[in-house]
């Protein structure tokens, strides 16, 4: 009873400071927090004779050190499928490459797998048990459009979506951005990646049993613009980074909207570590996008539980055409930040100074 | 019962070997370099078909019907990576050619083991361009059996290699590989079964027992204990089939091959020695019994032009052969 009390005291105060740190308006830029970090380069190294290509994801082993990387096999740049001659090479399409890479905290390349499965890797998740989910976002003769459930040694567990067969049913998925999955093992997929594709999340139960979809194209809340990841808190509240909306949706595992949060910027990869820390990559502002100026691209660092920031880790680069920083984000253990860059084709690493 | 007895025998028999080995080396034997050398080099022995020359020998190891000897050969070069040349070449008692086998299969050629059915067992140290890193096992005629090690994808996780220089095969069939060559590489032994079941993995970079700095070459005795040249380190350990350490050997120098015969004649070739790195020792072959752990023969580099093999092996007559990487050749040595 008194504990229950406690727990209701707590969610007021939560849904007062979520009240005041986010706004339905959009917010003045948040571009002068702190930068306690120092950023390594080349930290990770690739098997001699293989070159880094675009890397969207990045997320950590249960282990709590390991960092597990989705590498699109040494792809340079993006040119659509419908434009390439026929057995020409298409990120992972036509490459005998591995795309999922696990390297332990020194960079040193522990395994990899995943070869000949995936076309335009995008989305990564290790959940509790280290099963590595992925998420394939375009389709190519028989592959792709799918979100595959690999155990820690590559064996293929599961696979959600139609293969090589973009849709909006219930077992069909267009562009699916990113994966996340709940300690019960349901399973978010956050399907879309803007234009004609989807723009909605689809919930399955652990075997892949759907269970529903929630979200359409559009602005207002609960509607989604390039649903581009997701990420749970302790609380087991899924935070989506709706990035064409410059915005990050809180939904309950029902698909109820909590709140919105315009102060971490323009997500592209959200990562909440155990201790509700919350780490969102911006790779877009005042470059690829055109509908957030004055927004400083790179990796904002603050509390999940209230909306807080507490430190920005930003782009060096100032002005750029395409997309660079960070797209996709995790945080070790220990606090290290590992950023997935798609433009520079890299993995940074950012330890505290 | 009556085998368990004895192989907890024979352990106690090398212990003591080892342990005798080095008071006797330490005391009785100031010179490391003074075993009798009873040996006649032998050049040319070997004729490779028309129009292809020897590249870096690197392991050279006596056939199961103890008279054929098979090479691992760095295609006609120091790399295989860019070769569609058959890097694991067979040749008959009087250096005729037989056949070659591996073509395309390999960057780096590094280890070679003969199991007793005759397969023929390598390692490529080097995963690059998706090829490489890996164990592979070809039937005698050149078909490969297995795999182990994903090619071009070094790692330290289960299943994986990074920078497998040698390997071993035990009576049971269970496979010995030393996984590691130097700096940023593996320093351990992983040890399957016979269809590729990882079975064990023991090992760390270091100094210490159990620990290793480029595990170069590993050999089995008759009794299965697991040689390692641990390279780096100037010692030979040696362990039990389960990792557990028994002994260390500095006597037979710093060992960049080691081959042990039917009747636990142990070989070591060391290419390395010298005053910065292992004080007191010249480079050449050192032949001893396992039983004892005495030095009673040494080969040395007769000149820097002929240089110092850095594998070794002896078929059933007792002939030493040798494979030379810098100098890329391959000799063999007679007794007087």
């Amino acid at each position: 009873m008194q504990f229950r009390q406690r727990a209701d005291l707590a969610l007021v105060i939560i849904v007062l400071l979520g009240a005041a740190a986010s706004s339905a308006e959009p917010i003045a830029p948040t571009n002068s927090l702190p930068n306690p970090y120092r950023a390594i380069e080349n930290w990770a190294k690739m098997p001699e004779g293989r070159i880094w290509g675009a890397v969207s994801a990045v997320d950590i082993d249960p282990d709590g050190q390991s960092v597990w990387v989705l590498e699109r096999c040494g792809a340079q740049g993006f040119v659509p499928p419908s434009q390439m001659k026929e057995g020409e090479p298409f990120n992972c399409d036509g490459t005998k490459l591995a795309p999922i890479l696990k390297f332990d905290a020194a960079g040193r390349l522990m395994k990899g797998f995943g070869e000949e499965l995936l076309v335009f890797p995008h989305g990564l998740h290790v959940d509790r048990d280290g099963n590595v989910w992925v998420t394939d976002g375009v389709n190519r003769a028989t592959k792709g459009q799918q979100v595959i459930k690999f155990s820690p040694d590559g064996k293929v567990l599961l696979r959600l979506g139609k293969a090589g067969v973009a849709g909006a049913g219930k077992d069909e998925f267009n562009a699916p951005s990113a994966v996340v999955t709940a300690p019960n093992g349901d399973i978010f997929v956050a399907d879309g990646h803007g234009r004609d594709t989807n723009a909605r999340i689809v919930k399955f139960a652990k075997d892949g049993t759907f269970i529903k979809t929630w979200g359409k194209k559009g602005s207002a809340r609960g509607e989604l613009d390039i649903p581009h990841t997701i990420a749970m808190d302790s609380q087991g509240r899924l935070f989506v980074g709706d990035r064409n909306n410059n915005r990050i949706q809180i939904f309950d595992q029902d698909g109820v909207f909590l709140d919105e949060w315009f102060q971490f910027s323009r997500p592209s990869g959200v990562f909440i570590d155990k201790n509700d820390i919350i780490y969102v990559a911006d790779s877009e502002s005042e470059s690829v996008a055109t509908n957030h100026d004055g927004w400083k691209r790179g990796i904002r660092i603050g509390s999940a539980t209230t909306g807080v920031m507490s430190a920005f880790i930003p782009d060096p680069v100032e002005k750029i055409k395409g997309t660079s920083a960070a797209e996709g984000v995790a945080a070790d253990a220990a606090g290290n930040i590992y950023g997935a860059e798609v433009g520079p084709k890299r993995v940074m690493k950012y330890v505290r100074n | 019962m009556q085998q368990k007895m004895q192989t907890a025998l024979g352990l106690a028999v090398v212990a003591a070997a080892a342990l005798s080995a080095g008071q006797a080396f330490a005391q009785a034997t100031p010179d490391p370099n003074s075993a009798p050398n009873p040996y006649r080099m032998e050049e040319n022995w070997a004729k490779l078909p028309d129009g292809r020359k020897l590249g870096a020998a690197i392991a050279v190891e006596a056939d199961r019907d103890g008279k054929s000897i098979w090479v691992f050969e760095r295609c006609g070069a120091n790399d295989c990576s860019k070769s569609n040349l058959a890097p694991v070449i067979k040749f008959d008692p009087t250096g005729k050619f037989v056949t070659s086998l591996g073509a395309g299969l390999v960057n780096f050629p590094h280890g070679l083991a003969v199991d007793r059915e005759g397969n023929v067992w390598v390692t490529d140290e080097r995963a690059s361009n998706g090829k490489g890193g890996t164990a592979i096992k070809f039937s005698p005629d050149g078909k490969v059996l297995m795999t182990i090690g994903k090619p071009g994808m070094p790692g330290d996780d289960e299943g994986y290699l990074r920078g497998a220089a040698d390997i071993a095969i035990a009576a049971n069939g269970d496979i010995y590989i030393a996984d590691g060559h130097g700096t940023g590489t593996n320093d351990r032994i992983v040890k399957y079964s016979k269809d590729g079941r990882l079975l064990k993995t023991w090992g760390k970079h270091g100094k210490g027992q159990g620990e290793f700095d480029t595990p170069h070459g590993i050999a089995l005795d008759s009794s299965g204990r697991l040689y390692v040249g641990d390279r780096v380190n100037s010692r030979i350990q040696i362990f039990d089939p389960d990792g557990n350490f028994i002994a260390e050997w500095r006597q037979f120098g710093r060992p960049s091959s080691v081959f042990i015969d039917k009747n636990d004649m142990i070989y070591v070739a060391d290419t390395q020695s010298d005053e910065q790195r292992n004080k007191g020792f010249k480079q050449g072959i050192r032949i001893g019994s396992i039983k004892d752990g005495k030095v009673t023969a040494f080969i040395p580099a007769p000149s820097p032009e002929i240089g110092n093999p850095e594998s070794v092996t002896a078929d059933d007559a007792g002939v030493v052969y040798a494979g030379y990487t810098t100098k890329m050749n391959l000799r063999r040595f007679v007794k007087q």
